[in-house]
Parts: structure tokens; C-alpha cells; sequence
């Protein structure tokens, strides 16, 4: 099995290199017997990609415990679920996934490709594949995933595997790497564009139609990947909360955040031939970032959460990203000409303005937090924490929040004067009643309140403006208001996706300021019978129960948990372990509302008694009460839902990725 | 002229930017020391808060359901940085003890120190918990 592998990899690697010799050297005739072969070789290589995942996948599945990897990272007792995403759970595995998100990636562009409509297709799948052969070279020479285990050290094949970290059976671990690594794999065709656009000196906005909803999509993943990976850390104790400016979180936000002003830069382009520049060089940006943070997390040059160890592929990653970079640089200076911006701004307050001010925002945030990531690596090295993040990185994105609200009431090129102070009257006083109601709640912090303000603001302002656009529209088509709201959808996805998103973006902040500044917390032991207040919630602890199955155990503590008088049910936080791993591990109880989240972990327990343990035990416990998290994940949501209306193709008759607004 | 102004206005944002990553550099600068430094800096740190990386040795102990922890905090020996360093703290913890919190790996206490020389930790962060265990 590990053999097939293998070859499959070699294979791919040789399929890789034929793709980006035929795509550089075929010319611009498509129809070339080069180019057409390199195209042939482009589907040839994702085949052999998909075939070496589905061969690691069948290992992991049957228990081939020969190969060291199925041997690391599974045992014969996980369930279905985890066994099937052991796939991605070590450093090799997620490697190949990646690589073969990219050979899907040259594999959707082959496929798209219409005949004589195309020029910027070879050097895109030159660059994408190029890519694609640094990654299989790392699975192939690197980190192969089908090693097999050492025979000095193994004379016989183990009958059992050592499993997974228990930590990582969570259903976060399904669905978060795979999520984050599509949405990094995906970023190489906006970048690959962008270098073609460069090498043809074809800088209109042709690469920009192309590379706009691979831009959006893989944002989208980005995004909602990161948010899987902060619902996760927040559902596993010791792990920070949902957020720590951990560098390996960094490491995706900051390409995040650079993607979204790429997004914005590219509407100014297409719009005003604006910012040609600029959109490309943060589409290049990105591409380089991704790599700059999967080479932290994959070396062990920042202690972070989720290091992988240090392995030879340091110098890999550094060359690849020395390319790309000192690459991208030659070739804008090149084209320098060709990039010259063909807008001019003609009023400071114009939507143009405003997405030039949102655009040195996102950049700055990112970069603060670039800066503070790397401290410890650069000269003085200074580890920084959190509240480095919270006092530099915080008031950017508050900023960010409230240009939201300003910007979607402001016109192109010119300010309607009407529509802006109605909207930012109305929104501004909807947001001021809030910040009144809870100042007469008694929520005084001013660091709250304000935030609060700004993002109540900009929900209102975007629904507002939503609102606006639906009377026109119900004016102009004698629709229904309701289906005017709905229909606006349809005539403009990017602008109302935009919108959902925007709202999506303030509910979230919304959320991050409550749990952040209005969380409590109390631990307490207790003996059974005896309860622990906080807030308004009583917890009851009732008995401590607990089961082994042999290679694993759990004990748990039954809990009779009230808000005020009403009894809210059972919570059961559990510590459990595992035959092979060293000590405990708490998995915490959690009970979701959309006001706060009650958060309960079982810390330990002992023996009234230690000869009698008829008389029960002490267990010890810590109880968080944190409001509006629930936030955060429904903004998620709606993330998700606004992300997705702005990638959904425009008309059904419209081939996919053809240029859209 | 247009231009000019959008230009300036850029820089001041610029310079904002660069005035908040100061501040919060100012304010929020965490050093982590080594154990080594940390014993050095025992007597000028006195009873303000420091922050101390190292790694947990062999036989850690809990009490109290769990709640009170004892470690051996040891000094992380670099590979490649001159010989290694003998040093260790005894720490003392009260609180929700990490997950990942195991014999050998690296934590960062925060705290400061009784007069009995042992360190007195408020909180406990496990430095890698290590989705991916390396091999």
C-alpha cells in the first residue's frame, strides 16, 4: 500500500514538471501540441494527487500500521469520524492535502478553459503548478506521509497504533484543518493570475475578472476556518478562549485581513481603473504571507499553540518564499508603466476614499500584527502579549467597524449629501439608544460602550441602506417591499453579499466585546450536595460518575445547574484519558445562549475518604460565565452566507468565473 | 493636488498606525525571561509581576480536586547556544490547571516570587499544546 503511494507521488511530481515546462514553453497557441499535453499533464497530476490521498486515507482506515504515520496518528479504538480525519492531523498529511487542493485547483482551471479566450491560462498553470511541485516535493522528500516505520526499531509491524491526541477529537478537528488549508491552497490561482498578468503585460482588468471569485472563495474559507479553529480553542480548556494572538493564528488572520482589502481594491479597480498597483501587489502579498505562516507553523521558530516540530523543510519554505517575493517585486518594477492608476479621487469624501482608507486599515492592522508576531525573531527579540494586540491591533479594527457603516452610505465619485446624513442620523441614533439602554443597565465602561456604539451603528446603517435600495426598487419594479429586499440580492450579489457580510463582521464585534470585557469567573471544591454560585446561576454538584472501557476513561460530575429559580437542566464537564496519553484532560461542559454561554470544567477531585470511597469525593471546578459568544458563531454564520452570495455566479447563462458587476 | 492630499492623509493614517503599534509595544511588551534570568532578576523584580518560560519537570503534583499545582519549572536549553544551563524554580499554582499541562513541555508562568524563593504563579499557559504532536 505505502508502495502505490509512493509512486503515485513520484508520479505527480513528474506530471508537475512536465505541466509547468509545457506551460512556459508552449506559447500562446493553445492549441499547441505542448500546450495541450500540459494541459493533459495539469488533469494527470490531480488524478495521481487524489489517488494518494484516497491510498493514505485507505491505510488510515484499515489499520496499516506498517506506515508510520497511520502508526502515529491512529489506533484501532478511535471513532469512524477521527480515524477518517487523522488524514490531516499530522504535518505530512495536512501537507498533501494541501498540495492536492492545489493539483484541484489546476484541474478546475484546465477545465474552465475556453478556446481562444484565455491568454493569461498557460502562465497561470505555470505558476500554479510550479507550486504544486514544491508541495509534492516536500510530501515526496520531506515529510512523506508513506513511510513506512523503521524496521530497526519495529522488527514487527505494531498490532496497535499510538492515536490521535485526544485533545484533537473535537468536531472542530473535522472540519477546521481541512477548511483552513483549502482556503490557503486557493489563494495560489489569484496570485497565479496576477504573475501572468505581469509576464503578458496584460494589466486591465482581465486577471481581475479571472482571479476574483477564486479570490472570494478562498477568503471565504480563510475566514470561516479561522472562526472553526476560534469555536474550537474556545470549547477546549487551556487553549486561550476563542482568540489568543496566538502566531499561528496571526498567521492566518494577516493574510485574511490583506485578502479583504484585496477584494475591496479590486471593486475600485474594476469600477474606476483604480489602484492598479495596489490590488495587485496585496493579491501577490497574500500569496507570500501564506507561505511566510505556514513556514512558522511548520517550523519551530515560534512557540505557539500548534507548532508541528521542527522538521528539514525550513530552508524549502524560504526559498519559495524568497522567489515569490523577489519574483513579484522584479516583475512590478518591470511593469511599472503598465500600472499606472487611470482614476482619479475627485472628492475625499466618495466611496473610493473610503475604500482607500478601509484598504490602509486592513493593511495596517495585518501589519501590527505581523510586527508583534515576529518580535520575538527580530533583532531585540521580544515576545509580546495579548495586550499588545488588544491596545495596537483592537482600535484598528474598531475603526475598521465604523468606516463600514460610513462607507456604504457613500456614493461613487461623488457624496450624496441627502442620503448620507439621513442614514448617519438615523443609524447614529438607533446606535445611541442602545449605549442608553445599557448605560441605564449599568454597563459604564467606556471601552465597551463605544465599540458597542460603532458596531450597532454600522448594522443599522448597512440595513438601512438595504432598506433604501428596496423602496427604489419596489418604486422602479412595483415589487413587494419584502421581494424587492430579496430580489436586490439577485441584481448586485457582491454589493449585498457585501452587506451581509459587513453586518456579520459588527455582530461579531459585538460579541468579542462582551465576552471580553463582561466575563466572570469563580472555581470552588466542592463536596456533593453543596453548590457554587456565580451571577445568577447556581451550580449543584450532585455525584461524580466515571467509566473505562480499557483504553480509555472518563469521570464526569453531575451538575444541577439554575438561573435564579428556574432550573436549567444537567451539565456534565468530564476529565478523561486515554491509554496512551500522560494525565488528564478536562473536557468542558458548555451551555450556549444567545445572551451568555455558561462554561463549566471539571478540574480534579478527591477522596473524602481515602478508604472508604463509599463517602464520595471532592471534585473541583471552574466556572465561567461569558456573554454574547453565541455572537460571534451566528455572525459566522451569516459570514458564511454573505460570503457565499457574493462568490454565486451572476446569471444562470453565464459561464462560471466570467467577469461580473 | 488631489493626489497631495490623499497622499498626506495616508502618511498621518501611516503614522497612527505606527503610534498605536508603539503605545501598545510601550504598555503591553510581555518578556517572557528564562528561568536563568529570572533567577537574576529576583532581587530588582521583588513583588512585581514577572513572566517566566520554561519547561515542567518530571513529577508535578496537584492537590485540592485538582486546583493547587507544584512543578519544577526548568531552565529550556537551546540547542546551539553555549552550554547548558542548570537552573529551576519551584512554582506553586492555584486555578484551573491547562489540558496539555504535562511533564516536558514548555509553559509560561506568570507570577512573582515568595521570600522563600519559590515562585508563586496567578496563571499557567501551556506554550504548545500541540495539535500536531511532533514526532
Amino acid at each position: 500500500m505505502a508502495e502505490l503511494g509512493y509512486i503515485a507521488l513520484v508520479l505527480a511530481l513528474a506530471g508537475a514538471v512536465f505541466a509547468v515546462t509545457g506551460s512556459v514553453f508552449g506559447g500562446k497557441a493553445e492549441t499547441s501540441w505542448i500546450n495541450r499535453n500540459a494541459r493533459k499533464a495539469v488533469i494527470a497530476v490531480f488524478a495521481l494527487m487524489s489517488a494518494a490521498v484516497v491510498i493514505l486515507e485507505a491505510a488510515i482506515l484499515t489499520h496499516h500500521f506498517e506506515i508510520q504515520y497511520v502508526y502515529q496518528y491512529t489506533d484501532k479504538s478511535m471513532s469512524p469520524l477521527y480515524l477518517f480525519s487523522a488524514l490531516w492531523a499530522g504535518n505530512a498529511g495536512s501537507l498533501l492535502i494541501w498540495a492536492w487542493f492545489i493539483s484541484l485547483c489546476g484541474y478546475i482551471l484546465v477545465l474552465r478553459q475556453r478556446p481562444g479566450k484565455r491568454e493569461l491560462t498557460p502562465y497561470t498553470l505555470a505558476v500554479v503548478m510550479s507550486v504544486q511541485l514544491f508541495f509534492t516535493s516536500l510530501v515526496l522528500f520531506f515529510t512523506n506521509p508513506f513511510t513506512r516505520l523503521d524496521a530497526a526499531s519495529f522488527p514487527v509491524v505494531p498490532s496497535d497504533g499510538t492515536g490521535m491526541n485526544p485533545l484533537l477529537e473535537n468536531p472542530g478537528m473535522v472540519l477546521h484543518p481541512p477548511t483552513l488549508i483549502a482556503g490557503f491552497a486557493l489563494f495560489v490561482v489569484p496570485f497565479a493570475y496576477a504573475v501572468s498578468a505581469l509576464l503578458n503585460n496584460r494589466l486591465d482588468n482581465t486577471w481581475i475578472s479571472h482571479a476574483r471569485r477564486w479570490m472570494i472563495m478562498a477568503w471565504l474559507l480563510l475566514g470561516v476556518g479561522n472562526l472553526i479553529g476560534a469555536w474550537w480553542a474556545y470549547a477546549v480548556l487551556g487553549w486561550g478562549g476563542y482568540w489568543g494572538w496566538d502566531p499561528i493564528e496571526n498567521a492566518g488572520l494577516i493574510p485574511w485581513l490583506v485578502a479583504t482589502a484585496a477584494i475591496h481594491s479590486m471593486v475600485v479597480q474594476k469600477r474606476r481603473g483604480g489602484f492598479k498597483l495596489w490590488t495587485i501587489s496585496l493579491t501577490i502579498a497574500v500569496f507570500v504571507l501564506i507561505k511566510t505562516g505556514a513556514f512558522l507553523a511548520r517550523s519551530d521558530i515560534l512557540s505557539s499553540v500548534h507548532t508541528f516540530g521542527r522538521t528539514a523543510m525550513d530552508p524549502m519554505f524560504l526559498t519559495l518564499i524568497g522567489i515569490s517575493l523577489a519574483g513579484s517585486i522584479g516583475l512590478l518594477v518591470w511593469r511599472r508603466k503598465s500600472l499606472k492608476s487611470e482614476m482619479s479621487i475627485e472628492n475625499l469624501v466618495s466611496r473610493e476614499a473610503t475604500f482607500l482608507l478601509s484598504n490602509l486599515l486592513l493593511v495596517g492592522a495585518a501589519a501590527v500584527t505581523l510586527a508583534g508576531t515576529l518580535a520575538p525573531i527580530l533583532p531585540g527579540s521580544v515576545n509580546l502579549d495579548t495586550s499588545f494586540y488588544n491596545r495596537a491591533v483592537v482600535p484598528i479594527l474598531v475603526a475598521i467597524v465604523l468606516l463600514i457603516g460610513i462607507c456604504v452610505t457613500i456614493g461613487w465619485r461623488r457624496l450624496e449629501v441627502r442620503r448620507l446624513r439621513s442614514t448617519l442620523l438615523v443609524s447614529g441614533g438607533a446606535a445611541l439608544v442602545v449605549v442608553a439602554i445599557l448605560l441605564i443597565a449599568g454597563f459604564y465602561q467606556w471601552y465597551a460602550l463605544v465599540p458597542v456604539f460603532i458596531a450597532v451603528f454600522t448594522i443599522f446603517s448597512s440595513i438601512l441602506n438595504w432598506f433604501k435600495d428596496a423602496f427604489a426598487r419596489r418604486k422602479a419594479l412595483s415589487e413587494s417591499f419584502a421581494r424587492a429586499s430579496i430580489n436586490l440580492i439577485g441584481s448586485n450579489r457582491a454589493r449585498y453579499g457585501g452587506y451581509l457580510v459587513h453586518i456579520s463582521i459588527a455582530l461579531m464585534a459585538i460579541g468579542v466585546i462582551g465576552s471580553s470585557v463582561y466575563n466572570a469567573e469563580a472555581s470552588d471544591v466542592l463536596a456533593p450536595g453543596e453548590s457554587m454560585e456565580v451571577n445568577q446561576y447556581t451550580i449543584t454538584y450532585a455525584t461524580l460518575q466515571g467509566k473505562n472501557d480499557g483504553t480509555r476513561m472518563e469521570v464526569w460530575a453531575v451538575l444541577d445547574v439554575y438561573k435564579g429559580e428556574r432550573y436549567l437542566g444537567e451539565m456534565k464537564p468530564v476529565q478523561l484519558t486515554h491509554a496512551n496519553y500522560k494525565g488528564w484532560m478536562a473536557r468542558v461542559a458548555i451551555r450556549y445562549s444567545l445572551v451568555e454561554d455558561l462554561y463549566i470544567s471539571l478540574t480534579g477531585w478527591d477522596a473524602i475518604d481515602a478508604d472508604d470511597p463509599e463517602k464520595g469525593y471532592w471534585a473541583g471546578f471552574m466556572v465561567d460565565v461569558n456573554p454574547l459568544v453565541s455572537w460571534i458563531w451566528a455572525g459566522g454564520v451569516l459570514f458564511l452566507a454573505g460570503g457565499l452570495t457574493c462568490y454565486w455566479p451572476k446569471g444562470k447563462k453565464q459561464p462560471a468565473g466570467a467577469s461580473e458587476d | 493636488m488631489k493626489n497631495k492630499k490623499f497622499l498626506i492623509g495616508g502618511i498621518i493614517i501611516g503614522l497612527a498606525i505606527v503610534f498605536l503599534a508603539y503605545m501598545g509595544f510601550q504598555g503591553g511588551s510581555g518578556y517572557y525571561f528564562t528561568v536563568a534570568e529570572a533567577l537574576e532578576q529576583r532581587e530588582s523584580a521583588g513583588q512585581s509581576s514577572i513572566r517566566i518560560q520554561g519547561e515542567v519537570a518530571e513529577g508535578f503534583q496537584t492537590s485540592g480536586a485538582g486546583q493547587n499545582l507544584f512543578f519544577t519549572l526548568l531552565h529550556i536549553n537551546e540547542e546551539g547556544t553555549g552550554p547548558p544551563v542548570n537552573a529551576s524554580i519551584e512554582v506553586n499554582y492555584t486555578g484551573t490547571v491547562p489540558n496539555n499541562f504535562e511533564a516536558g513541555r514548555h509553559v509560561v508562568v506568570q507570577g512573582r516570587f515568595e521570600d522563600d524563593g519559590s515562585f508563586a504563579a496567578t496563571s499557567v499557559v501551556t506554550a504548545c499544546a500541540s495539535k500536531y504532536e511532533p514526532a
